[in-house]
């Protein structure tokens, strides 16, 4: 017997079949189990600070309570802390030219990347802000930025 | 025989080609909304390749945009968590496209969508050792849904208006004329199709 190609096959087929109604209930089950598990469940803190970090090495903390920060040496990175209007630019830049610039916002207590020299999309600039929960990575420069949060932990997606 | 491996060889070529073009393309404008979140407009050439070359066709274009896209866009850490990924939605969307009978292209395409999405950032949530990442997921698998509607759409207006090619098509004609001769007229498969 000659077995029909899939080419034939989805020739037939219409925009809705009957077993889409499996599919897209297995489709939709997976992003509320998603939601419940990464959204709902996992709870809310205050934020106490920012870390910084290039391939898992702290270069930067910052206190939101205190109004200060501290920058920890790493071998090959340079990081500058401008202050402008209340908040902080800082620039971890490394020997080879690459770059990020991360804006500090003390007021709403946020960060952010404002600038950076990484790949073609630039996904780092296009995260949005995160305040008591998230994380800003940069996968080129091996950079993440995360909020450090009342209870001590940076880790506040865990669930 | 030989006319028809070297027509699907240029033709998966050619699908490379627009799938990493695309890839590209899309990484020039600004993510949707998150940060990695982008339409796939490359996985309607994957899906064409699957239901015009076949499974293997569809693994070598999936290979070649994930590992040059990830080169070309300057970001090669990518392939750690693109190319699981990828090959996880590929092998899902081809156990429902082969094994069963009545699920459309867009149900297909959604479900791989969500299925990539959801692994590369689990991936890239373990590899990079970032958990705080994770909150990001359940957004991304919505927009992955988005995405997988508008490509799905597409790959079903290719498979109902383009014509398999004639070579790959005039094969299977030979193939049913050689099982005629060798069973005879009344008995041609053609009937049991």
């Amino acid at each position: 017997m000659l077995k029909k190609s899939v080419h034939a096959k989805a020739k037939d087929l219409k925009p809705f079949e009957f077993g889409d109604i499996i599919v897209y209930s297995l489709t939709l089950l997976l992003v509320a189990v998603l939601f419940l598990f990464l959204v709902v469940f996992p709870k809310s803190n205050h934020v106490s600070g920012f870390k910084v970090t290039v391939s898992g090495n702290e270069v930067f903390t910052y206190y939101t309570a205190s109004d200060k920060y501290v920058i920890k040496e790493l071998n090959g990175y340079v990081v500058e802390v401008d202050n402008t209007d209340g908040n902080y630019l800082l620039t971890v830049s490394s020997n080879d030219g690459h770059y990020n610039k991360i804006l500090l916002d003390t007021a709403n207590e946020s960060a952010k990347v404002v600038e950076s020299n990484c790949s073609l999309s630039k996904d780092c600039t296009f995260s949005p802000a995160i305040t008591d929960s998230g994380a800003i990575i940069c996968a080129p420069h091996s950079l993440k930025i995360v909020p450090i949060l009342s209870d001590g932990s940076t880790e506040p997606i865990t669930g | 025989m030989k006319n028809r491996l070297t027509y699907k060889i240029s033709l998966c070529s050619l699908l490379s080609a627009f799938a990493l073009i695309a890839f590209v393309l899309e990484g020039l404008f600004p993510p949707l909304f998150l940060p990695g979140a982008r339409m796939g407009l490359s996985n309607v050439f994957i899906l064409v390749a699957i239901y015009f070359l076949g499974a293997k066709y569809a693994l070598v274009v999936l290979v070649i945009k994930t590992v040059l896209g990830s080169l070309f866009g300057g970001n090669i850490s990518a392939v750690m968590y693109s190319l699981p990924s990828g090959l996880i939605a590929l092998t899902i969307e081809l156990v429902l496209i082969y094994f069963t009978k009545r699920v459309s292209i867009v149900a297909i395409s959604v479900f791989g969508s969500v299925i990539n999405v959801t692994a590369q950032n689990l991936i890239f949530c373990l590899v990079g050792e970032s958990i705080e990442y994770l909150s990001y997921i359940p957004y991304l698998a919505l927009i992955g849904i988005i995405a997988g509607v508008v490509v799905g759409f597409t790959v079903y207006l290719a498979v109902k208006k383009i014509p398999l090619p004639k070579t790959i098509s005039n094969f299977e004609i030979q193939t049913e004329n050689q099982l005629e001769v060798k069973y005879g007229e009344n008995s041609s498969p053609k009937t049991n199709i």
